[in-house]
């Protein structure tokens, strides 16, 4: 098996009124190149938190996540929640964010831009700023921006949670469609159940806190997925009996 | 144009716009000319008091405004702040005129004595301005810049200085509105024979010429505001608009 990320004995304390709480015990998870894989559990139960010490941005935590060796950090990039596009960039320098570090020069830049202002067909938009856009379509800048450097890893925290259900059904399509043609890995954090079965290939249900890996589910539905199949359902309330024991 | 297109910081929103901006901007200079004709002053004398004071309190806002901003963006976070940001806050409730006689000592009756005294007037307000600019980024723009390895020169061209901007205007404004009361009362402690606060010094026998002299600096100062700081206030609020 060719694990890209490893979490070892991943452990995290929160400092909340002099109390040490704990709020990840313990984890253990092996996350395959290219696989679509998620996490999900009640909320507040510290999915955010793995994702944010998987992709670097929470240093404090104890225990090791290793990266496959053709890994570097600069590999991966993140969907955020509230889209976190900066506001006083129009699109099209939102989506050139990630690309600064890269060595490249300005013309192979905007190519690569373009090509995703297509992709999403965003082209219109290129010279708006993030305020005139709509939820749905600033979480596609969010993507966009985050497909720009090629990552090897997506990380997604609820990206779609913020947008209205036809809009996040809409975009759910447009991800797995774009993840089917680039094979990047995708390693996202809901609490929707139904959602974590129409995308995921394998989903890591969590407890409430402290958060442990209760079990890691392979999702073996075909794809594309029937979401209101009977193996759906099936699959849907046995996932619902982890989460509520 | 589509409105979408609009760059975010144009200033000047018509031609009519800034057509009444020219006339501000006449303004005052109608009002010099008038003024020296009632009260038989030399008209030279008048435009070079104005100017010599416009000019030490321009030169005092570049220094004092880069140092700000260079203290703040240096100190707003991390370890770096809860050492430093404390200093600040008493420093910014020292009278400042108590050093006044210090900087005489050394400099004399000098312009830089006036320029030097400036700077820690108009400091403070663009300082903590811009400090508060910065501390209210949301979260997750700063992570955004973290996860994008937005980093040196970059970092600064197209994270910081945009974030900052806001607080540097807002700050300017309360900077020079404390720097055109800073300069006048320097200018007369110093002793400076031209300047506005010569001006008012030397015409202290005559209610009128004061009267006119205030109203003329009133006239100015309304006339910088509209002309720069409203429509750079606008601007900068559109930047961060969410």
């Amino acid at each position: 098996m060719s694990a890209i990320i490893t979490l070892k004995n991943v452990t995290k304390h929160y400092l909340e009124d002099d109390k040490n709480l704990l709020v990840l015990d313990d984890i253990n998870l092996e996350i395959e190149a290219g696989e679509f894989f998620i996490l999900v559990g009640p909320s507040g139960s510290g999915k955010s938190t793995i994702l944010r010490i998987i992709s670097g941005l929470e240093k404090d935590y104890k225990g090791e996540v290793i990266l496959s060796k053709d890994m570097t950090v600069s590999d991966t990039s993140f969907v955020f929640q509230q889209f976190a596009l900066l506001p006083w960039m129009t699109v099209f320098e939102n989506i050139e964010l990630g690309l600064f570090s890269k060595r490249m020069d300005e013309k192979t830049r905007h190519a690569i831009v373009a090509q995703e202002l297509k992709q999403f067909g965003l082209e219109k938009f290129a010279h708006s700023y993030p305020k005139d856009l709509s939820g749905g379509m600033r979480q596609r800048v969010g993507i966009a921006r985050a497909l720009a450097p090629q990552p090897k890893i997506i990380f997604m925290d609820e990206p779609f949670s913020e947008l209205d259900s036809f809009t996040a059904e809409e975009l759910r399509k447009e991800l797995l469609q774009i993840w089917v043609e680039r094979k990047p890995t995708i390693i996202m954090v809901t609490h929707i159940i139904a959602e974590a079965l129409e995308l995921a290939d394998r989903i890591a249900v969590l407890t409430a806190r402290p958060a442990r890996v209760e079990r890691v589910v392979k999702n073996n539905l075909p794809r594309p997925r029937m979401t209101r199949s009977t193996d759906f359902f099936h699959l849907e309330d046995q996932l619902y009996q982890l989460i509520r024991p | 144009m589509h409105r979408n297109t609009k760059h975010r910081m144009k200033i000047y929103k018509s031609g009519a716009h800034l057509a009444a901006t020219f006339l501000i901007i006449l303004a005052p200079f109608l009002f010099l000319l008038f003024f020296s004709r009632i009260e038989k002053l030399a008209v030279s004398n008048l435009f070079s008091d104005v100017f010599v004071s416009i000019i030490r309190l321009f030169v005092a806002y570049l220094i004092a405004a880069f140092l700000a901003w260079l203290l703040a963006t240096t100190f707003y976070k991390g370890k770096r702040s809860h050492i430093v940001l404390p200093i600040f806050d008493i420093l910014q409730s020292f009278p400042t005129f108590a050093i006044l006689p210090l900087a005489v000592h050394f400099w004399g009756q000098t312009d830089s004595t006036v320029i030097f005294f400036l700077v820690l007037t108009i400091i403070w307000p663009i300082l903590f301005s811009v400090l508060s600019s910065l501390k209210l980024a949301r979260h997750d723009w700063e992570e955004a810049a973290e996860i994008y390895h937005l980093t040196g020169i970059n970092y600064f061209k197209k994270f910081i200085w945009p974030l900052s901007i806001p607080g540097l205007v807002t700050g300017s404004i309360i900077g020079l509105g404390e720097g055109w009361g800073a300069i006048v009362a320097t200018e007369i402690i110093v002793n400076l024979p031209a300047g506005l606060g010569g001006f008012f010094q030397s015409h202290v026998q005559s209610t009128t010429i004061t009267v006119f002299g205030i109203l003329g600096l009133l006239i100015i100062v309304f006339s910088i505001n509209k002309l720069i700081w409203t429509p750079l206030l606008d601007a900068s609020h559109r930047l961060m608009e969410e």
